[in-house]
């Protein structure tokens, strides 16, 4: 489904007339399949976050290919409403001015559905992410973090999309809403049959959730591995980050 | 012997009279850990800065705060600040925000550290070197001439722990001060904390949500909710039997997470409390 071939992606450094560009993510390869999870592991500033964007489209590589269904996803109408996402910063991922019946119909109507339909539609997805109708009026602003956490994702599943880049979207939340939110994309994930990319710097969280991890060291995929065969990881990087994980 | 004894600590908002921390008592004991846990908005953060006096002057406090038999509250500002790092250190969550931004942090070290000591440029730099040297930064000279937003999140927590380090405080506040690193980071920033606690001795209060980094440092845990304190008691009784269904639900919530990894990993060898 999601084929990235050779993908290489180098920003400017700072600075007016610097003419120095870091390597951010170098020779990526990596292919996700229909339904499948996979994790995408790495510290900060290993170049995780620009690999979803640049899966989402939003930024394109220098180099290589990112093919969606055999389609290159820097065209828009080849992934519009199939790929959704949802991410870290859960009080800036939703217009202030918006209720939450206003942000989750602006996805609705990207697949051209309207009036009472897409209205029960909303209900039907404010339920399954468990919050109920009164909901619907309220600001993002008057709702806790899982609570908005949670209407992010009931507007990327809104659009029935193929695969969902969820970029750090656990991060932020307390330890059992962390849980809550982990066991809606569980299910979620078995109901719509869609596909996960789940960046995360948290190994536990990708355990528990995901088919596969992907881990990225510094812009390059150190090693890729089914969750069943984590234990025995080769690479030193690897075996690094499993010892520092805290139970 | 208790360093720091808070009895019936109440804040509340003196504008819409709203209560947020209702009556919380407890005592940290010299040279021990004791971990505040419980989600956002329960008052976990207002008690710390309640016990550093630095809460916004609209929200109101009473009842006592003795820190080695002194009661804080009766301080006047001045006796504070002279409290303030030289004995009491607080560490925040965001690191980026505790420094100045305007200055390079080496500025800013040697000013917190001349404030309270009267040593000379040259015996500071010393210290400073040593004590960065030891929570694994390299290269000190260097990172202290660069400004906050050049260096990273967890470099900037372990440069605050290497100024508590050359304070020598009795007692260290730590406000999640893993919370908004990555799992590695995090990892780097606990063990420093651990071995900061070996070093000089100090007590410790450390606030968290993440009851894995909990169960790694702590010897005794509060719990708190709403603004209440739901429980109490040594971390290992905490974890094995909670007696309030509150901290169950915690510790359950935190179990189902690891469970999978600790499945996964069979017989590895993983850090574990």
């Amino acid at each position: 489904m999601l084929k990235v071939e050779g993908v290489a992606k180098a920003y400017k450094k700072a600075g007016l007339f610097s003419r120095e560009r870091e390597q951010v993510l170098a020779d990526i390869h990596f292919a996700c399949d229909y339904g499948e999870c996979l994790g995408i592991i790495g510290e900060s500033g290993s170049g995780k976050s620009t690999l979803g964007r640049l899966v989402l489209g939003i930024e394109q590589p220098d180099r290589g290919s990112i093919l969606f269904e055999g389609e290159s996803v820097t065209k828009r109408r080849g992934r519009a409403g199939k790929i959704s996402a949802v991410f870290q910063d859960y009080t800036s991922s939703i217009n202030p001015f918006y209720t939450v019946e206003a942000a989750i119909m602006e996805s609705l109507r990207l697949i051209g559905m309207g009036g009472q339909e897409a209205s029960d539609k909303l209900d039907f997805l404010l339920d399954q992410v468990g919050l109920d109708r009164s909901y619907r009026q309220k600001h993002p602003h008057e709702l806790s973090g899982g609570e908005v956490q949670r209407v992010c994702i009931a507007r990327a599943v809104a659009t029935n999309p193929t695969c969902i880049v969820l970029d750090e979207a656990i991060s932020s939340l307390d330890g059992s809403v962390q849980m809550q939110v982990l066991q809606l994309l569980k299910q979620l994930g078995q109901t719509y049959r869609m596909s996960y990319l789940f960046i995360t710097h948290d190994l536990q969280a990708a355990a528990y959730l995901c088919d596969r991890v992907m881990i990225v060291h510094r812009g390059r995929v150190v090693e890729t591995v089914a969750v069943e065969q984590l234990k025995d990881v080769q690479s030193a990087y690897a075996r690094k980050l499993l010892g520092m994980v805290m139970l | 012997m208790a360093v720091l004894e808070v009895a019936d600590l109440q804040i509340w908002d003196s504008g819409t009279n709203q209560c947020l921390v209702a009556g919380s008592s407890f005592q940290v004991k010299a040279g021990s850990c004791l971990a505040i846990v419980g989600e956002s908005g329960s008052g976990k953060s207002l008690t710390c800065k309640a016990i550093m006096r630095l809460n916004d002057s609209g929200l109101r406090q009473s009842g006592e705060i003795r820190f080695k038999g002194e009661n804080l509250l009766a301080l006047s500002e001045k006796e504070m600040r002279q409290k303030r790092g030289k004995q009491i250190c607080l560490i925040v969550q965001n690191g980026m925000r505790a420094f100045d931004p305007s200055c390079v942090v080496g500025v800013h070290l040697l000013e917190t550290i001349a404030t309270h000591f009267d040593w000379g440029r040259d015996e500071i730099t010393t210290r400073l070197t040593a004590a960065m040297e030891s929570v694994m930064l390299r290269n000190p000279r260097e990172i202290m001439n660069k400004y906050p937003h050049q260096l990273s999140g967890g470099m900037l927590q372990r440069i605050m722990i290497a100024l508590a380090l050359v304070l020598a405080p009795d007692l260290i506040i730590a406000d999640e001060p893993t919370t908004a690193l990555d799992a590695v980071s995090a990892f780097e920033v606990v063990e420093q904390l651990m071995a900061l606690r070996q070093n000089t001795g100090c007590a410790m209060i450390f606030v968290s949500h993440d009851l894995g980094v909990v169960k790694k440092i702590a010897d005794e845990v509060l719990v708190m909710k709403e603004g209440a304190v739901v429980e109490s008691g040594a971390a290992h009784q905490i974890f094995s039997k909670a007696r309030h269904e509150y901290t169950r639900y915690l510790v359950s919530s935190k179990l189902a997470l690891s469970q999978r990894f600790s499945q996964v990993m069979g017989g590895v060898d993983v850090a574990e409390g």
